[in-house]
């Protein structure tokens, strides 16, 4: 009885820890290098955050997980740029990047919203830009697990899945608006992971599988 | 006797664990309308609409039944954007809009097809439970995909996605989320697209 025991709980932290580093999905279109050698600045759009509501407490006001998913995408924009600066001198990446706050500047001059930019192509928003790729992150958040039942998890199994963050990352090339490289990365974070330390290994990922490595 | 007994557990183990490993629910192959002229590959432009919210409500609590449809229209647009980029992945793709089309679209960018459906059934689950007991807590992700010409409203196709966690629970399950179920069915649209636009596989 006791090595069933053992066994059941050796197989649910195997299957815990299976989701916590899931590989990410990375695809390339076939004319990548033709693209890559046109390629001279990408710009990074706003991303778009989505946190599940039933994340929160019931009855937490709309606004207040709105407010939530805008500071996060700010905080998931500059992270990237952040994690994509520092690579490229160490890698030296074949592009330069847009400074976020001129594409942020630019596209509220043009009165470009999130909005808007669904109803847009990549090209015609790389046009606006003036740049000749634009890289767009989805980021979609939730919490499987609440705390108390985390901890529980911790006691039983050794492991839990409080925190899941997917991200999917896609370039576009700004002349014919056509998605030329995407990132789709799904984790879970224990007990003691937080959003921000995820969307911070998160972006890391990112950076090291960009396409634009003057050494691939 | 004690070594047949173990065997036996490790057996019935083994069996529970490739079950539990099996996929759980479906996603269809895309049914054509019946009578349907229309081509899949005539569109130069797809525009993937938002997913509406037709899940039965079982909340009382009003606050509850306010986070949940929230939940319900926030998975919408998830899905939505999921089909869109996997839509983007296929062989010569189309262009792809998040929007409906601004009037004279259909001139410009040539035949719009519209992508749009419902979710029928999202729920949530809970994750330990799920871990602990067999069906307990289950996950379910249920929608219709319509595949819509824009210009004259009629239906070319349909895709039906039926998604649940494994009933036996365990770990496997725990982590079975709606938005797996939300990225392996849009994985499905596309894939099931690109075979009607190109007859490609993946």
């Amino acid at each position: 009885m006791k090595s069933l025991i053992r066994l059941a709980r050796l197989g649910i932290t195997v299957a815990l820890l299976a989701i916590i580093s899931a590989c990410a999905t990375v695809y390339k279109s076939d004319n990548f290098a033709e693209f890559q050698a046109r390629h001279r600045t990408v710009a990074i759009l706003p991303p778009s955050v989505s946190i599940n509501a039933q994340s929160f407490k019931a009855g937490t006001p709309i606004a207040t997980i709105e407010n939530q998913q805008r500071e996060e995408s700010m905080l998931f924009m500059r992270q990237l740029y952040a994690q994509l600066l520092a690579r490229q001198t160490k890698l030296g990446y074949t592009v330069k990047f847009q400074d976020i706050d001129d594409t942020l500047a630019l596209l509220e001059r043009e009165g470009i919203t999130q909005q808007d930019m669904k109803a847009m192509t990549r090209a015609q928003i790389a046009q606006k830009l003036g740049v000749d790729a634009v890289m767009s992150l989805r980021v979609y958040r939730d919490k499987p697990m609440d705390t108390g039942a985390a901890i529980f998890s911790v006691l039983i199994a050794g492991a839990s899945v409080t925190n899941e963050v997917q991200v999917n990352l896609a370039i576009h090339d700004g002349k014919t608006g056509q998605m030329v490289w995407n990132f789709d990365h799904l984790i879970g974070g224990g007990l003691v992971s937080s959003a921000e330390g995820m969307a911070r290994s998160l972006m890391k990922a990112i950076s090291k599988k960009f396409p634009y490595n003057s050494r691939k | 006797m004690k070594s047949h007994i173990s065997r036996s557990i490790g057996a019935l183990t083994l069996g529970l664990f490739v079950l539990a490993l099996a996929a759980c629910g479906s996603t269809s192959k895309l049914n054509r309308t019946a009578g349907t002229t229309f081509s899949l590959a005539d569109y130069n432009t797809i525009y993937v609409a938002d997913f509406t919210d037709k899940t039965p409500s079982k909340i009382k609590d009003e606050a509850k039944l306010a986070t949940y449809r929230e939940s319900v229209k926030s998975a919408g647009v998830t899905f939505a954007d999921m089909i869109g980029t996997n839509v983007e992945k296929i062989r010569t793709p189309p262009s792809v809009l998040r929007a409906a089309p601004a009037e004279g679209t259909e001139s410009s960018a040539g035949k719009v097809l519209r992508i749009e459906g419902e979710i029928t059934t999202f729920e949530r689950g809970n994750a330990l439970a799920k871990m602990l007991l067999p069906f307990a807590g289950s996950t379910k992700f249920n929608a219709t995909v319509r595949f819509i010409d824009q210009a004259t409203g009629e239906k070319i196709g349909e895709i039906v996605v039926d998604k649940n966690s494994s009933p036996l629970g365990g770990g496997i399950a725990a982590t079975q989320t709606t938005n797996k179920f939300m990225s392996g069915a849009a994985e499905k649209v596309g894939e099931q697209l690109a075979i009607a636009r190109n007859g490609e596989p993946k």
